[in-house]
């Protein structure tokens, strides 16, 4: 062997090592990933046996059913987080992880700079000292706080015994943390984020910019068509809320660059509702619920019964905090929808001079609160940033001497733990009132059934507004924003309704017999109006009905607007694919069916007709910023009806300098686009073309790693259809709970509890789940009964213990 | 030699870290110099150990591990995974032995 030869060999394996080792630009350090020893082949499945747990007081002992639901049963309540966080651990750990470095700012410490500006982000937007005085506001209450330690505790137990990472870990090369309160409250944070960061202020100032605020207040109106919309409650015709006007916008934003701003998942929501007594075939209330959120694997819900001798639970569990969110117990059944109300703003405000953050203040210059936040970046170099606290929210963005704060409701918490815990041992529809008191946030529609009657209460903390406040970038006020909410008896709810049911869908919350200015921004109604025409179909309903319309891909949105597209075409197309296509729309039933051509192709041309007609009005940070689903329907009928409409302006294409378009050949332009559309996302071969493929449902794994989540799944509904269907987002729990003597109840999470990726039961109920079907879950009284029926029994003793 | 190689790759990924075995390589190419030949006919054995065990491993999870992992790496079936494997250890082994025995070289000529 040459020098030369042996030195490059040497070099070599040196190279070659350091790879294997570390890594080096897309290739992750294959080495201990790969291991016979530690690495993903080397993987145990958790089976844990009789353990003795020194954080315990008493035994706890822990019953799974058949379908891997734990079912708690401790003598003291401490103990029985303590089990709770053991177990979650056990099967979440990489998940609870993940999930609360988000809005903490760490995902980058994983990630490496991919994932940097989100951390930036939430950092700048001051969520580790939201958290941390969120922490703060938890431990004023002595009973949450035991409930928050218990759990932290049992989850670091498991973290202290661990001998066999879970696969992620070793994927990403890292080892867990011990887990400490302050996860709990990000997981916290990153919910109220996910159900109440949404503010489209910043766009519709850049719009304003372009166009003027009449024209906004048309795009953007505040309510839509009588028949075109829908309110949780309703004014019946009192007119006591004033509409918007011109006037009540003087300011306009001075600020060119404001950035895109991260948002949560569009269409984060949820359907809720239920019937009462007498209007249920079995003669007690029944609630029906379904959360809209990301769908994850594992599933950011973790099913459990808890039972203590002061209360018996079923439900849901959020992944990483403690305790039941959603569910029932012996009396009552709960459930919420995401309120979507407006709870950020954002003021333009002045700095002395353009390297200060003193602001000016009601004519003072003031300092504001600065904290320097350090964040990691694995493989690179970490940094600092400001995180600039004024009256008027978070510095996020500056022009000079002009700078944009952001000022956000979910900084404000309450005890909503607390809340929750009150609703354990609730028997009645006032004692499950009464428990939300200490919600703030995130706004939620919740619903309670006793076992006669149903209400539904927007509950959290409700910003006394003016009327149009919150719509653009606003000039600071004298006084701080936030301050003033809505007075608790002044809520908008519904108790006992005469007509037996109650529902929410993440729609407008009240029509103008509500005084209070609530915002202009909510979900398309569509999935409200058909619950709401599906309950009124039936006098009475059973839980088999409530399951049949959760499982609804009726598309509401094509009864509207698909007679006025078709109309708008002006006849049959000359190319014989778009001929085809028409043809299949003519005949449709309006069903979102997965094998359905004509549902793929409505999906496409409704999306692509509206974009046709407004993108080129206008430029904002995103290319998909667009007015709502019922205001597109109502210019076509507008139009439709009168082609000199004022509506019509909107027709015309504005790239086309020499031209004036008609409706007409927008929507013979838009469908041919449409199928464009369908030839990118389905490929050539129509024969494949079909909702399947086109809505591609499907489950990804949390950490978005590819291989470790579904495929397309053969599911029925739209996003706008009752079955919320939004692709890689929908109904992560569904629930149906028929109150009585003996409750009982349905419910399907998919994924289960399950969180290892190498496990078969990692897409547990996947399938059931997207082909509609629900599972009985077993409620037990007692720990006897638990016992005999269980397929597994854990007995978790304290130190000493016997 | 050959045999013995089998059994103390399978110790070596039993037991020891992934960077065991470049150990053990080193210090055998070093101690006992052969020529290309055999240290393939090692590489080769590590690397049919290394994918033989992973198989094992995979069928005792179904086959969920390799399905997951050739996912993770875009391959386009999963038995790609053990294929990966085979290179991976292969490659390791071979240039271990193959520095253990320039190591040796470098150690002559210093005395």
């Amino acid at each position: 062997m040459s020098a030369l030869r042996s030195i490059a060999t040497l070099l070599g394996l040196l190279v070659w090592l350091t790879v294997l080792a570390v890594g080096a630009g897309p290739i992750p350090a294959l080495g201990p990933m790969l291991s016979l020893r530690g690495g993903v082949w080397d993987h145990q499945r958790v089976e844990i046996p009789d353990t003795v747990l020194k954080e315990l007081q008493q035994p706890v002992t822990v019953t799974f059913d058949k379908s891997g639901v734990p079912h708690i049963f401790a003598g003291r309540e401490a103990d029985l987080y303590v089990a709770q966080g053991y177990l979650m651990a056990s099967q979440r750990l990489f998940q609870m992880d993940l999930m609360t470095r988000i809005t903490d700012g760490r995902l980058s410490e994983w990630f490496g700079s991919r994932t940097r500006k989100t951390d930036e982000f939430f950092v700048r937007f001051g969520m580790r000292e939201s958290a941390r005085r969120t922490l703060k506001k938890f431990s004023e209450n002595p009973q949450t706080l035991l409930l928050l330690e218990s759990f932290v505790k049992g989850v670091n137990a498991y973290i202290d015994g661990l001998q066999n990472l879970p696969p992620e870990y070793k994927i990403l090369n890292r080892r867990p943390e011990p887990f400490t309160l302050m996860r709990i409250m990000h997981m916290d944070k990153q919910l109220t984020f996910g159900l109440a960061g949404r503010s489209f202020d910043t766009y519709l100032s850049r719009i304003q910019h372009q166009l003027g605020t009449e024209k906004v207040l048309d795009l953007f109106p505040l309510f839509e068509a009588p028949d075109l919309d829908d309110f949780i409650v309703s004014g019946n015709g009192k007119k006591l809320l004033r509409a918007e006007r011109v006037e009540d916008f003087p300011f306009t934003s001075t600020l060119k660059l404001v950035p895109h701003f991260p948002l949560p998942a569009a269409g984060n929501g949820s359907n809720n509702w239920a019937v009462s007594a007498k209007k249920s075939t079995t003669g007690s209330s029944i609630l029906a619920n379904d959360t809209h959120l990301s769908q994850t694997l594992p599933n950011v819900w973790w099913e459990t019964q808890l039972h203590t001798p002061e209360f018996n639970v079923y439900g849901v569990s959020l992944v990483a905090v403690p305790g039941i969110i959603n569910g029932f117990n012996s009396h009552i059944a709960w459930g919420p929808t995401n309120g979507t109300l407006d709870v950020l703003d954002y003021f333009e405000i002045e700095f002395e001079n353009e390297n200060s953050y003193r602001y000016k203040s009601g004519g003072q210059w003031v300092n504001p609160e600065i904290q320097k936040e350090t964040l990691n970046v694995r493989r690179d170099a970490g940094f600092t940033v400001d995180v600039v606290w004024t009256k008027y929210g978070l510095v996020m963005h500056r022009e000079g001497r002009r700078g944009l704060a952001a000022k956000w409701v979910g900084h404000q918490t309450q005890d909503e733990l607390r809340a929750v815990r009150g609703l354990y041992a609730a028997q009645t529809l006032e004692q499950c009132l009464k428990s939300f008191e200490s919600w703030a946030v995130p706004v939620q529609n919740f619903i309670c059934a006793d076992r006669h009657d149903v209400s539904i209460q927007h509950t959290g903390f409700l910003p006394k507004r003016k009327v149009g406040e919150g719509r653009f970038i606003m000039p600071p006020p004298n006084e701080e924003p936030f301050t003033e909410g809505i007075a608790e008896s002044e809520r908008p709810r519904i108790v006992r309704p005469k007509q037996g049911f109650v529902l929410s869908a993440n729609q407008r919350v009240t029509d103008q017999g509500y005084p209070y200015y609530m915002g202009w921004d909510f979900e398309n109604p569509f999935r409200g109006m058909m619950i709401r025409r599906r309950l009124t179909e039936k006098n009475q309903l059973s839980p088999e009905d409530m399951m049949a319309i959760q499982n609804d891909g009726y598309e509401l949105p094509a009864e509207k607007a698909l007679p006025l597209m078709l109309q708008a075409l002006g006849g049959e197309p000359e190319d014989p694919d778009l001929k085809k296509a028409v043809q299949a729309l003519r005949s449709w039933d309006y069903f979102d069916q997965p094998d359905s051509f004509a549902a793929a192709v409505f999906r496409s041309w409704f999306r692509t007709f509206s974009e046709a007609v407004f993108a080129d009005e206008y430029k904002v940070q995103t290319t998909s910023f667009l007015p709502k689903d019922p205001r597109f329907i109502q210019l076509l009928r507008r139009v439709l009806k009168d082609p000199k409409d004022s509506d019509h302006q909107w027709v015309d294409n504005k790239e086309t300098k020499d031209k004036v378009e008609t409706l007409s050949e927008i929507a013979n332009a838009s469908l041919h686009m449409a199928w464009v559309k369908m030839q990118d996302r389905m490929g050539t071969d129509v024969s494949q073309w079909n909702f399947k493929n086109w809505n591609r449902t499907r489950v990804e794994h949390a950490a978005r790693f590819p291989g470790f989540g579904t495929g397309i799944l053969e599911m029925a509904g739209s996003a706008d259809s009752i079955r919320g269907n939004a692709g890689n987002h929908g109904a992560v729990y569904k629930a149906v709970i028929a109150l009585g003597d003996e409750p009982k109840a349905w419910m399907q999470v998919p994924g289960g509890n399950a969180g290892d990726p190498f496990s078969p039961d990692f897409d547990k109920f996947v399938t059931d789940w997207a082909a509609g079907k629900m599972r009985e879950v077993e409620f037990y009284k007692t720990r006897e009964e638990a016992e005999a029926k269980a397929v597994r029994v854990i007995r978790f003793q304290p130190a000493g213990g016997k | 030699m050959v045999f013995a190689w089998i059994v103390l790759s399978f110790l070596l990924f039993k037991f020891s870290p992934w960077w065991g075995i470049v150990l053990v390589g080193l210090v055998v190419g070093f101690a006992r110099p052969g020529k290309l030949f055999l240290d393939l006919q090692l590489a080769l054995v590590s690397g049919a150990v290394a994918m033989a065990m992973a198989f094992y491993s995979d069928g005792r999870h179904l086959g969920l591990i390799s399905k997951r992992m050739s996912g993770l790496f875009s391959l386009p079936v999963p038995d790609l995974m053990f294929a990966m494997m085979f290179v991976l250890f292969f490659t390791t082994v071979l240039l271990a032995l193959q520095s253990g025995r320039a190591a040796r070289m470098w150690f002559k000529v210093s005395q």
